[in-house]
């Protein structure tokens, strides 16, 4: 299916600021089930963006604007098409964990075991393991699946007490925050036991029948863990679901420190007044104008492309 | 080729040398001019005038004496316009270039700061006006050391036009708390009162104008002709047409190295202001201060317009 | 072994088994190549020694040439303690060395290109991916970023020492902002004034072209350019080196700039000047990756140039050095260069590397923990000395305190035994004694190898004091390379 996602982000400055340089990440990714068949980015006031590709693999769109200014809005349009995934199985076996062991310290996974900037152990978090009982035990999907459903019922889904770039430890206290902190959480927690994790920004799409918890207006955080034999899984704990073709990737990083949607430095003191507004539309078939494009608008350079079968054939081997 | 920021430093550090100077000038003119008022009223309005020509709003407390005052205005690092404050502008202006600046310069200009810096007070209210002496004479000394020691290119430049610019305004500032008379009187205006003859004569001290005003005229001092002269006189280095037509050549010579054309609205405005001093004279002033301030408000223009050419311009204008 | 009198000035010269001395041999006589040194110096009486003295000092203050030493009270300038008396090598001491450090460079700048493309270094298991992801200065910014003819490492200070067997052996590699090279060019200046019949009879190789070989090692880095717009980068006045920066930019004949005069707009770096905006093709940067550009890195920088990286990685322009360079000095890495060499080279290493103890590694942990009091444990990603803990001088306070940062991050430090570095004549307080020192050659790389014969050698100058780095007081010789 297609989605068509229009995704509109506002800085107002108390007074004008010059000489902003921004970077953007809202061109959703092409890999895994996910296609992005046309992204244009419209940036007011006017600026020429430069394309390049991170060492995550995300395309990033980067522009200054040096005149004065005291608004700012980057506005992206996307179409996407999402082929639907086999559903993930319930469980894996047991060797699942070796597996993952003898994997640890490769590049592809290694960035995404060790902390990051938010995704980190407090002892709060620590608490909170313990409370849950949190441990390696069954195979490493099943209480991936169990914790995707804990965490969604050990906490609210509450605006306003977190902020974007809130530690952890507020959302632990009053157990409520919003998909960032429980993304975040997840993230800890997968790779305290041994499972590479990673943070996904992206938009899901929501429908009246969907019972989600997230914004709809916003865009929405979720995790990818890497397991044998499927690669990697997407979990969204802030609505209990796994990831199947409702979800758009559009950036993945350790954590929300390098996924961040639009972020940038000016010169200047002023207050930034930010305002976020997307809207994700579910599109039967392709429109006509799309139908022509490559069928790849960009090509994989450093993404780690890591296909479950060719891991089990190094584990044979050795 | 040179940085913006090396001739913001440069004209900066020249700037506040140059209002270190003056206000030191202004400082022992006062100082000698008090020993020949008695307290009262007229010491409370000299005192006033004091503070208004260096822009200081503050009321004075009447009982405050002297020293006092003139320790606040020479000493205190909180004040930003004591000389302290000044010379310390000066210093950490030509820190940030001392690359540009050639050694010997920067060697007087941190002299000069430590001497004030490490200025026994106790000793300087015994005889306060050895201070201001050796100020101006260090200040002089580095105008002299700039002028022998560093090459004449846009740097250099860059230090006149701040120089001169401060002096022009400095000047105006003077003249306009000194002359608050609207008219002028006219040269048969014989009698000058005391008081007034002493005011003049420290107006003239203030600018270090009093032997070259009498070299020109008699020492019979008129107001009219004081104004004449240092508005207007071709040669006197202090007066404003002088720090103008000094401005204009090394705006010129500026332009010429950075290949900017002469046409632009800095150099327009101030050619026009070139001639209008070179061209005018003492009986086309009819209103003194509405003359002093559209001067003044070119002069300001000057330096803005100096700063969007070369330094602050915006990146879309030079792309 | 006190030397055999030769002037009342060497009576507290004292040689040891222990340690290699330069200019004598364990039975006190001088070696050949200081012999003609020796006999000058007995032929001259304290107070002469002590008026050369004054005058070399008298140069550099003159010249401005000081030091900021950080965590001082005043953090104040002080002139730069120099050593009035030259070490000299001869002709085929340093050619070896010039063989060995041109074949680390090659090696190092290998290296680099693999950690930040295809990682063949660790599909073969040479060196753990760990151990280079988890180096403080490992930048994954720089992964697939192409840069000119491959050169990360343009400018590097490699110290070396001299062993008690007489061999010289690399100390670590600094290759992220290395400095001294100013030093080294006014030591050679104010030994030319000091000594200057000794100096010609030795017969010196030239050094003095130091600035314009490294302005031609820039030069050769642009790519889109025959005429490359080349700026140096320092953080500013405020900053220990910046006497060394604004000197080389006027040696070189370039523009000295701080970040707030540049500016990134398109991704092409301008500089702004009174003439308008000047593109800059190449900036020789004397700031660290971190302070770099506010947007990638160090979010708090005031120092750099925001979006600076971008325009780098679009190829715009070329820093030199590369960013990410670090992490081939991280000490831990340090321990793996000989491995480095062969894997790239496929040669044995010309310089040796001293033994090295990677604390993460448990055993080697415990080890070093056991034996701290007769080890120098090191923290592996800070320059200028500081971080380290040497053993035999510290107190069992101080070692306790020491171990505890070594358990809390274990990645963060290696140790190495203490080294016995070797001595060599100094003037001090009106004697000359002996005192431990270094040897930093400049080694620049732009198509090909370039190091200037000799380098800063840098002293300690209190008695017993192993830390020669100039940020904690130490001071520097005059490096005579002898052309024979």
């Amino acid at each position: 299916m297609y989605y068509a996602i229009t995704h509109l982000t506002t800085y107002k400055y108390s007074s004008p600021v010059t000489d902003s340089v921004m970077e953007v990440r809202k061109q959703p990714r092409s890999d895994g089930n996910q296609r992005c068949i046309n992204m244009e980015l419209d940036i007011s006031p006017d600026a020429r963006t430069h394309p390049f590709r991170d060492y995550q693999g995300n395309m990033v769109h980067t522009f200054d604007v040096p005149a004065p200014h005291t608004r700012l809005a980057i506005k992206s349009e996307a179409v996407v098409e999402i082929k639907p995934e086999r559903p993930v199985p319930d469980a894996l076996p047991e060797s699942a964990w070796d597996v993952l062991d003898s994997q640890r310290t490769t590049p592809e996974f290694y960035d995404m075991l060790i902390p990051g900037k938010y995704a980190r152990q407090t002892d709060l978090l620590k608490a909170y393991a313990e409370q849950i009982n949190w441990k390696r035990e069954k195979n490493p999907l099943t209480i991936l699946r169990e914790l995707n459903t804990q965490i969604y019922s050990d906490f609210d889904y509450q605006q306003g007490v977190t902020k974007v770039d809130s530690p952890i430890d507020i959302a632990l206290e009053g157990r409520g925050g919003v998909c960032q902190d429980f993304a975040h959480i997840m993230l800890v927690l997968a790779r305290q036991v041994g499972i590479p994790a990673r943070y996904v920004s992206g938009y899901l799409f929501h429908r009246e029948e969907y019972v989600d918890r997230s914004d709809v207006d916003a865009s929405h955080a979720w995790v990818e863990t890497w397991l044998p034999e499927l690669g990697w899984v997407g979990f969204d704990p802030t609505n209990n679901l796994i990831v199947n073709d409702r979800h758009v990737r559009v950036c993945i990083g350790n954590d929300y420190a390098e996924a961040l949607p639009a972020r940038g430095v000016f010169k200047g003191s002023a207050e930034t007044e930010l305002t976020v507004k997307v809207q994700v539309q579910r599109l039967d078939e392709l429109p006509i104008e799309y139908r022509d494009l490559s069928p790849e608008i960009v090509m994989p350079h450093y993404e780690p492309d890591y296909s479950a079968q060719q891991i089990q054939q190094e584990q044979q081997q050795q | 080729m040179m940085l913006s920021r090396v001739v913001d430093s440069l004209y900066w550090m020249s700037r506040y040398l140059e209002r270190t100077e003056h206000t030191a000038r202004m400082l022992d003119v006062h100082l000698n001019l008090m020993l020949d008022i008695e307290p009262g009223i007229l010491r409370q309005q000299r005192m006033n005038r004091l503070l208004e020509g260096m822009l200081i709003t503050d009321d004075v407390p009447e009982d405050i004496t002297e020293v006092d005052l003139l320790e606040w205005l020479t000493f205190d690092a909180q004040n930003p316009l004591s000389i302290i404050s000044k010379i310390t502008g000066a210093r950490e202006n030509a820190r940030q270039v001392r690359e540009q600046i050639s050694s010997e310069m920067w060697t007087q200009i941190n002299k000069l700061y430590l001497y004030i810096k490490n200025c026994d007070i106790n000793e300087w209210r015994e005889s306060p006006h050895d201070l201001y002496l050796e100020i101006k004479e260090g200040a002089h000394l580095f105008q002299g050391i700039t002028d022998a020691t560093m090459n004449h290119n846009q740097g250099w430049h860059f230090i006149q036009m701040g120089r001169y610019i401060e002096r022009a305004l400095s000047l105006l500032r003077l003249l306009t708390v000194h002359f608050n008379q609207t008219s002028l009187g006219d040269d048969a205006q014989r009698n000058i009162p005391t008081n007034i003859y002493f005011e003049l004569v420290a107006t003239l001290k203030s600018v270090s104008a009093f032997e070259a005003y009498c070299k020109v005229y008699n020492p019979n001092l008129q107001p009219v002709r004081i104004v004449e002269f240092l508005l207007f006189n071709e040669h006197f280095p202090r007066s404003l047409r002088f720090c103008v037509d000094q401005t204009l050549i090394s705006l010129h010579s500026v332009a010429d190295t950075t290949m900017r054309s002469k046409n632009s609205r800095l150099y327009r405005n101030a050619g026009r202001l070139q001639s209008k001093l070179s061209y005018d004279e003492i009986m086309d002033v009819d209103e003194l201060h509405d003359y002093m301030g559209t001067i003044k408000d070119q002069i300001f223009h000057i330096h803005g317009t100096l700063y969007d050419t070369f330094i602050t311009y915006s990146i879309e204008s030079a792309l | 072994m006190p030397v055999r009198p030769l002037s009342a000035l060497f009576d507290y010269y004292d040689i040891h088994e222990y340690s290699f001395d330069e200019t004598f041999a364990i039975d006190g006589s001088p070696r050949p190549p200081y012999q003609t040194l020796v006999d000058r110096l007995t032929s001259l009486t304290r107070e002469e020694l002590e008026y050369r003295q004054r005058a070399a000092n008298a140069t550099f203050v003159n010249q401005g040439i000081t030091f900021t030493v950080y965590g001082e009270q005043q953090g104040t300038e002080r002139p730069f303690p120099f050593d009035l008396l030259p070490r000299i090598l001869t002709g085929k001491e340093w050619d070896d060395m010039d063989r060995g450090l041109t074949q680390r460079i090659i090696a190092l700048n290998r290296f680099l290109y693999d950690i930040y493309h295809d990682g063949h270094i660790f599909k073969d298991k040479v060196i753990p991916y760990e151990l280079v992801a988890s180096s403080r200065h490992y930048r994954r910014e720089m992964r697939g970023v192409d840069v000119p003819h491959n050169v990360y490492v343009s400018i590097c200070g490699t110290d070396l020492v001299r062993l008690p067997d007489g061999e010289f052996a690399v100390l670590e590699d600094n290759l992220r902002v290395p400095s001294g090279v100013s030093y080294m060019l006014a030591n050679r200046q104010v030994t030319k004034n000091v000594f200057p019949r000794l100096f010609n009879n030795y017969g010196v190789r030239p050094i003095d072209n130091y600035a314009q070989v490294l302005l031609n090692t820039l030069q050769s880095l642009a790519h889109h350019t025959d005429d490359p717009n080349i700026v140096l980068l320092t953080p500013g006045v405020f900053n220990s080196a910046y006497y060394e920066h604004a000197f080389l930019a006027r040696q070189m004949g370039i523009q000295l700039v701080e970040g707030r005069d540049l500016l990134v707009h398109d991704n092409i770096v301008y500089m702004r000047t009174t003439a308008g905006l000047k593109r800059v093709d190449v900036i020789y940067r004397r700031i660290d990756d971190d302070y770099l550009d506010a947007l990638t890195f160090r979010p708090d920088s005031t120092l750099g140039v925001n979006g600076l990286f971008n325009a780098y990685r679009a190829g715009n322009v070329v820093l030199a050095n590369a960013v990410g360079t670090g992490v081939a000095d991280d000490k831990a890495v340090y321990a793996y260069i000989p491995q480095i060499i062969k894997y790239y080279m496929d040669e044995d290493p010309i310089l040796t590397n001293i033994e090295t103890y990677i604390l993460e590694e448990d055993k080697q942990r415990q080890h070093v923990i056991e034996n701290i009091d007769k080890l120098v444990v090191k923290a592996v990603g800070e320059a200028g000395g500081y971080g380290m803990i040497i053993g035999p001088h510290s107190t069992k306070a101080e070692q306790t305190e020491f171990i505890k940062h070594i358990n809390a991050n274990p990645r963060n430090y290696i140790a190495q035994p203490t080294l016995a570095l070797s001595t060599a004549p100094s003037f001090v307080e009106g004697q000359i004694e002996a005192r431990h020192i270094d040897l930093r050659p400049f080694v620049l790389y732009g198509r090909e190898a370039n190091i200037v014969p000799g380098g800063l050698t840098r002293v300690a100058l209190r008695r017993g004091s192993l830390v020669v780095n100039s940020s904690q007081g130490g001071g520097s010789k005059d490096t005579w390379v002898l052309h024979k």
